[in-house]
Parts: structure tokens; sequence; C-alpha cells
């Protein structure tokens, strides 16, 4: 059998398509970034002003309403400072419980007899379908399976 | 009655600026620390740490009409890298060819065990009756059409030993990427998805596991009830019923699988309504348990999940608004200045929306070459994909607030597979 890690990663980029439709894609993205560089052109040439004020390289009055931007933005400046510094003390907390973690047992895995309960089969059953390549399963009312070899059956069918 | 009518005109359309806006900081702050904290520490992906010991793991596979992707899909996760492990596809009557498929490949394929279930019963019935039947103690689950990457289950075993933690969610990575659907989904789950559970596992909860990788221990998902027919979305469901249960729940973005998304808009459109549908559900079944705080740590996730429904219903508001405006009615926001056409809100919320993807590029690399390249597409995030999940989240609340009691029960959906 082939190795199927052979080419990888398995990415498919050439789909049923025709050149146009990727160059479509290609320009209309383009466009795209284009409509929003005009929608915040007047913003962003102000912003470049605001800077070149700040270096003393410009003397131009602005007033693009960014003062009372700012005086809005305050509070939810003040409120991503704190997430983040609960996100910190978070961070903190959930490496401190990993560290922890790490030092105990791992936990115990589900016994078989607590499965062999839900599926309503003995252990001995629950094993023996284990061990089943193929098997057909039906339900018996609730939770509880009913497991046959699949060989079985289609030999009984016979 | 007018005050509260102004409150909401001008109240609603700052909300819808300022929840994208604290909520793309929060997820890059908690992106950065959990790379800090974690990621930076990791090998690389391609070679994975020696452990001590290597517990056996069970790959559950439920197939339901999978007769196009199965033999690829099996395969490879017959071939992947690890010294002990069993794949059980579980074929929940398939009506294609599935079942024949499954059977010759069972022959081929030493790994490979086949359960074939009497009755089509759901995907969470599938998964039930595979977590039952598995040797072991460990599941990794997958979707039928998904490719495990090689060293997946190293990575597994290396997350599951060093943390007494019940369920793992992995990396998807989308292999179809012929159309721009396909690309910028790309940039979605690497700028979006990736950086939020970067942030979600570095606050300690999740909200959910991806259902097409997820890791388990049996021991909890026997606490927290396994697997739900009753649900929309079987792995939002579980996620939350794990922590409920008091499991931790993490990221591990070295735990890579490659999988197909849809590249039409009707899948895609229909993909989300579901997922959308499975939140609402969520936010309604837990809401009484995060009133009464039985799990405080799970809150903020929960109260994140609720802005963001109340962040589409007030972008829907904002939208009417601006329209009203346009069309003469004189309303206090449009006199505060406040507009859907992007001013200086527009402009930083720009901005950050280009620096979380960024980051979250950054972060990514170790695990794809080449990721820079998807920044191109991903301008249309912002302007589509946000148009899709508002509306979807919209479509969502009424249908599962109207549904009738019991009339749930978790089916499988046809999934658009994306051209290949």
């Amino acid at each position: 059998m082939t190795d199927p890690f052979a080419n990888w990663p398995p990415v498919i980029t050439d789909g049923r398509h025709s050149r146009l439709v990727v160059w479509r894609d290609v320009l209309l993205t383009l466009f795209m970034w284009f409509v929003l560089f005009a929608i915040l052109y007047t913003e962003l040439a102000f912003a470049a002003e605001a800077v070149r004020v700040l270096l003393n390289k410009s003397d131009a009055q602005i007033d693009a309403g960014l003062e009372l931007f700012v005086r809005r933005m305050r509070p939810l400046m003040g409120l991503i400072a704190g997430l983040v510094l609960m996100l910190a003390i978070s961070t903190l907390a959930s490496s401190y419980r990993r560290r922890r973690a790490m030092e105990r047992a791992q936990p115990t895995p589900l016994p078989d007899q607590a499965l062999a309960d839900i599926t309503g089969l003995s252990t001995a059953d629950l094993s023996t379908a284990r061990t089943l390549k193929r098997a057909i399963v039906s339900r018996t009312g609730g939770a509880g399976l009913k497991v046959e070899a699949a060989g079985a059956i289609e030999r009984d069918r016979k | 009655m007018d005050r509260l009518l102004e409150i909401l005109i001008i109240g609603l359309p700052l909300f819808c600026f300022a929840y994208p806006f604290v909520m793309a900081w929060y997820w890059m702050a908690g992106g950065l620390f959990y790379w800090k904290w974690r990621e930076k520490d990791f090998r690389a992906q391609t070679d994975p740490p020696p452990l001590d010991r290597y517990p056996p793991i069970s790959v559950l596979v439920p197939c339901y009409n999978e007769s196009e992707t199965a033999i690829e899909t099996l395969t490879t996760a017959c071939a992947v890298d690890y010294p002990d492990f069993e794949v059980i596809a579980i074929n929940d009557g398939s009506r294609d060819d599935t079942g024949a498929i499954l059977d010759r490949l069972a022959a081929e394929l030493p790994r490979l065990r086949v359960i074939h279930l009497a009755e089509n019963g759901g995907k969470a019935n599938a998964l039930n009756t595979g977590a039952l039947l598995a040797h072991h103690e460990l599941l990794l689950c997958i979707d039928g059409d998904a490719l495990l990457d090689r060293h997946a289950l190293r990575w597994m075993a290396y997350n599951f030993l060093r943390d007494d933690i019940g369920a793992i969610t992995g990396n998807p990575r989308i292999r179809n990427r012929s159309t721009l659907l396909g690309r910028l989904q790309v940039g979605e789950f690497s700028s979006i998805v990736g950086l939020i559970k970067r942030a979600q596992t570095a606050y300690g909860s999740l909200f959910t596991v991806s259902g097409v990788i997820a890791g388990f221990r049996r021991r909890a998902l026997a606490d927290a009830g396994w697997w739900s027919s009753h649900t929309l979305t079987d792995d939002i469901d579980v996620t939350w019923r794990i922590q409920m249960a008091g499991w931790r729940v993490v990221y591990a973005p070295n735990v890579m699988v490659w999988i197909l998304m849809p590249e039409t808009l009707s899948g895609l459109w229909n993909q989300r309504v579901r997922w959308a549908e499975g939140g609402v559900q969520m936010m309604l079944d837990y809401g009484r348990a995060m009133l009464t705080l039985r799990k405080p740590r799970l809150l903020l996730i929960y109260v994140n999940y609720v802005l963001s429904v109340i962040w589409s219903y007030a972008m829907l508001f904002g939208a009417l608004i601006y329209v009203a405006g346009r069309l003469g009615w004189d309303n206090p926001a449009v006199d505060a200045g406040i507009s859907l056409v992007p001013s200086w809100w527009g402009a930083v919320l720009a901005v950050t929306y280009l620096m979380q993807a960024a980051v979250s590029h950054l972060v990514e690399q170790r695990y794809e070459k080449n990721m820079v390249k998807s920044l191109y597409w991903i301008i249309w995030y912002p302007l589509a994909f946000w148009v899709i999940s508002t509306l979807t989240t919209i479509r969502a609340v009424p249908k599962v607030l109207f549904r009738k009691p019991g009339s749930v029960r978790g089916t499988w959906v046809s999934p658009d597979r994306g051209f290949r």
C-alpha cells in the first residue's frame, strides 16, 4: 500500500476551476482592499497629519473629531485593560493548575464493568465484542447493545 | 419611553463597534499569553517529544454516506505514527456503499475495526457506540472525511499524559483552497478560531471542541453523560457537559487534522446556521446554571456568547437606523454622528482586525508554511463573514426558541465538501 503521507500536506489548490475564476477572485479581493482604503482614506489622512503635527513637521489645524472619539474610546480602553489583566491572572492560574495536575496520578480509566452495565453486556461479552473485526450492533431498548459478528450473520443469510 | 429609545438608538450602534473591538484585543492578548505560556516551548509539530509510555488510543470515525472519502480517511488514520492504537469506523446505516467499502478496508487494514449500526441513529449515537465498544480509555474522534496528521496521536498522548484534562480540541486545517470561500476559511480558522481557542485555554475554559477532531478521556465522557442525541451540535453540547462535570478541556494545536469545508455560499450558510443554532441552544440550556453560578469559570465564556448574539441583533438594528436616517427619519443616532459608514470607529476597528490577523498568523506559522499568503484574502472576513455570522445568528435564535420541545434529534447533515 502506498504511503498516505507521501504528498503532505493534502492541500487542494487546483479544484475544478478555470484560470479565469482564479483571476476573478484575485482581482475582486484586490478591489476589496482598495474599497477598504478608500472608505478609510479621510481618517488615514487625518491620522498621518496628526502624527506630523506631533513630530513638529506640520502646523496644520486638525479638527477631525478625534478628540471626541478619543474621549469616547477611553472607557473601552479601560475595559480592555481590565479584561487583559484578568486574562493574565487566569493564565497564571491555569499554568499553576496544570503544574499541580502533572504531579498527581493520571485519572483511572473507566472500568469495563461500568461499560458493560451501560451496554447491557457481560464483561466477557464486551471483551468478545471488542475482538470482532466487523460487527453489527443493534439497540435492545434503552442504551443496551446487541453485538453480532458481521461475518456470521452474512454466512447465516447465505 | 423617548429617553429609552434614544439610549437604544445611540447605545446599540456604539455596542456594534465596542464588542468586536474589545474582544479582538482580548483574543490577541489571550493568543499571545498562550503562546508565551505553552506554545513557544513546544518542539516542532513534526517532531513530537518522546514519552515515557504511550497510552493506547482508540480513533473513532463515525461514517454516514462516506463512500467518496472513507478510503482516504481510514487508510490515513491507520498509517499514523503511534505504537498502540486502533481505528474504529462506525457505519451509521449509510444508504450508499460505505458499508461494503468499510468491510473491504477491514480486510486490508489490520488496525481497523468496523461497526455497522443496524439502524441510522445520528452522529452522537454512533460516537457513543464506538466509545462503549472501544478497547482504550483515550478516544480521538474525527469526521469521516478528515485526514489525520501523521503525528496527531503522539501529540494527543503528550497532552493527556501531562495533565488531568477531560478532553482536547485539535487543530483543523482546511484542505480545499481553490476558491475564494475556501481560502477565506483558511484565514478564518487560523486567525479567528485558533486565536479564540488559545485565549480560552489560557483563560481556563473552552466554548467548544471542534467536532472534526476532539480527544476524550472515556471517564470524562461517562461523567458528562456521553454524547446527546437531542442536541443540534453534539460538539458544543458535550464540551459544556464535560466542563460542568468538573473536567477541563484544552486546545491542543499540535493535534492536527486536514478537513474539507464548504465552497458554496449555500453550503457555508447551512453549516453556519447549524453552528449558530447549536450555540443558541447551549445559551438556553445553561442559562439557569450560569445564573446560579454553578460553574463560575464558564460564566465569562457564556456571557461572551450572549453578547455575540446581542451584537448580531444590534448590527441589524444599527443597519435599520442607518437606512431610516438615509430615508429622512431624523433620529438621535444620526445626530450623534453614528453611522454604518466607517469614520474613526471604523478605521480603528479595521486596523485592530488587521492586527489580529497578523498576530494569529505569526503564532500559526509553526503549523503551516506560507501562511502569510492567506493574509491577502483576509479582507473578506470582516466584510463577508461578519455579515454571514450576523445573519445566521439572527436566523438561529427564533428557530431554536420556537422549536417544538423534543423535536431535536441529532442527525447527519449532507456536507458541502467543496470542489476537488
